[in-house]
């Protein structure tokens, strides 16, 4: 099977910072998480991805089409749903109308057709007690949701979602992470996230960026296998670890070099994604 | 003592209803019964066939779904625009209502001043001035950046270029048809008050051809401040009486010209209208 997504040698500069730098990676059905830092790359990456930011240099091919061609962009436009960033919605507009206006503008005319679909994504996220509510009365976690709505609008075969789940509370995002597992049977999901738990429940694969450059390409499994052995419980802070924190228990946690006295525990993916992270800023700032 | 009644409905009868065959006052008959008889609902269900139940329920949501709309829209709906048109002409947020009065209060307050003092150069400040509000309200509208679902609508496949014109005529439209109008009541300069209309137009398709390249709100202040500079240059010295034929722009060769530059900025435009397909062109920051 062809991969949805395939990145050369990508790059993309904003005034003298790199936000990404050399990538190549593909991408295909499933579910895959980009974690990293703010300011990693990861945002750049999806733009370019999602059709809305050119490259400066390298080649880019989303579901067979160059993005840089204008029917190549409109071809791949037809197909993908997206989740910016930070998206922003018309306070004024209903939530039914808000994304009603999205499908037209995605192209949907036949209007009974496109008030079901409208109808079934915002039941797709729960919203359809409140549709016909004005954006600005509804929660943060209802905002979100409602543009989570418009990226489900039409089936589309490649989503692109960029922090999608922050700001939503545990319910929301068990339900959020439902609806994506459930699209990623068929389609290819691509998303954003700072909260490695989300990777963790959600992500077949999952890769790490951080300075425009992958750090990570892999099974969670595999991310976390990186960080055995070096997770430790001990009951005194140690000022000398990469990382260290009280957690619930009373106990310390510790990431990197043992502390005296402390026990080897089982890692997290949080552990790994933190010593990953936490070694590359201590290697940048060596060098 | 069971109060259901002993009467049933019989299989035809519950046919014909479901069918919608029955007369008006036997189906209100049948239908008063089946809300109270059990049994008579358990037969009939069967004979409802599903693709039926599902169109009327569409029908019922989509009545229920239906957005109050907007009263333009309804007006540009009723004058045939098509929907999708007329949806995002209204959506828009272009502050186009607060352009429309100020170009109207900005005309109001020159009529006034022209009417008392008497003096040719209140015309001519209007001539100059008009076209400048028009420009600002695309400047206003046609930012992807401004509009907060931006990000959205650059990743539909409907493209930025129609979106962005859609836009732009959401506030020009209203601006000029007020701006015409009251200045055809100017007293004594019915003709001449209409002079500012092309320039006004070859500004705005100036603006949009130049923000395929830079910064659409760069464009914008370096076109219009060029337009107010060469007016003052203009008219240095020039008396009263014949202001308005001073500056050449207002003189049917300029006006001539304005029309030859209007027409090839809008080529521009539509060569190089998939500039305006990405979120990153037009940025001003």
């Amino acid at each position: 099977m062809s991969n949805t997504i395939e990145l050369s040698e990508v790059t993309k500069s904003y005034g003298s910072t790199r936000a990404v730098d050399g990538i190549s990676i593909s991408f295909g059905r499933g579910v895959t998480g980009l974690l990293g830092p703010n300011g990693a790359g990861k945002t750049t990456l999806l733009r370019m991805i999602a059709t809305v930011l050119a490259a400066d240099s390298g080649t880019v091919r989303v579901l067979g089409q160059d993005p840089g061609d204008v029917s190549g962009r409109l071809s791949i436009r037809r197909r993908l749903g997206y989740f910016p960033q930070e998206p922003g919605y018309y306070d004024n507009l209903s939530a039914f109308d808000f994304v009603d206006y999205i499908a037209i503008l995605k192209e949907m005319t036949d209007r009974t057709a496109r008030r079901d679909e409208v109808r079934r994504v915002l039941t797709e996220v729960g919203l359809d007690d409140v549709m016909h509510k004005r954006i600005k009365t509804l929660s943060g976690g209802m905002r979100r949701r409602v543009i989570v709505a418009q990226a489900l609008l039409g089936h589309p075969e490649l989503l692109v979602l960029d922090e999608p789940a922050s700001g939503l509370d545990p319910e929301q995002r068990l339900r959020f992470r439902e609806t994506v597992s459930a699209i990623a049977e068929h389609h290819t999901v691509l998303l954003s996230t700072h909260q490695t738990e989300d990777v963790a429940a959600l992500c077949q694969r999952v890769v790490v960026v951080d300075h425009g450059r992958i750090l990570h390409d892999g099974t969670p499994e595999s991310l976390v296998d990186q960080a055995r052995g070096r997770v430790w419980l001990a009951d005194q802070p140690d000022s000398a670890a990469r990382l260290s924190w009280r957690t619930g228990s009373g106990q310390h946690r510790h990431i990197g070099d043992p502390p005296a006295g402390a026990t080897l525990t089982e890692p997290a993916l949080e552990d790994a994604y933190l010593l990953l992270v936490g070694q590359r800023g201590s290697n940048t700032g060596e060098g | 003592m069971n109060n259901q009644s002993t009467w049933h409905a019989d299989r035809d009868l519950l046919a014909g209803y479901v069918a919608g065959t029955l007369s008006r006052s036997r189906a209100a008959s049948i239908e008063t019964h089946l809300t109270s008889c059990e049994p008579c609902r358990e037969l009939m269900m069967p004979l409802a066939s599903p693709e039926r139940l599902a169109r009327n329920l569409a029908t019922l949501f989509d009545t229920v779904d239906q957005p109050r709309p907007h009263r333009l829209e309804t007006a540009l709906l009723r004058a045939g625009v098509p929907e999708n048109f007329a949806r995002v002409l209204v959506v828009t947020p272009s502050e186009r209502g607060p352009w429309t009065v100020g170009v109207l209060v900005a005309l109001l307050i020159a009529i006034a001043a022209e009417t008392f003092s008497g003096s040719g150069r209140v015309l001519f400040v209007l001539l100059v001035a008009a076209p400048l509000l028009p420009l600002a309200g695309v400047v206003a509208a046609t930012t992807f950046r401004q509009d907060p679902a931006g990000e959205i609508l650059a990743a539909a496949p409907t493209p930025g270029f129609s979106v962005f014109l859609m836009r732009a005529l959401a506030v020009v439209a209203p601006t000029i048809v007020v701006a015409f109008a009251v200045a055809l009541l100017l007293p004594e300069h019915g003709s001449e008050a209409v002079l500012w209309l092309l320039p006004s137009f070859g500004l705005m398709a100036m603006t949009l051809a130049l923000s395929t390249w830079l910064p659409i709100r760069d464009v914008a202040w370096t076109l219009g401040a060029l337009w107010a500079l060469a007016a003052a240059i203009a008219i240095r010295g020039a008396t009263a009486a014949d202001i308005v034929e001073t500056y050449a722009i207002f003189r049917p060769s300029g006006q001539v010209a304005v029309l030859v530059l209007t027409l090839a900025a809008g080529v521009v435009v539509v060569l190089r209208r998939d500039s305006l397909d990405l979120i990153e062109i037009g940025r001003t920051s």
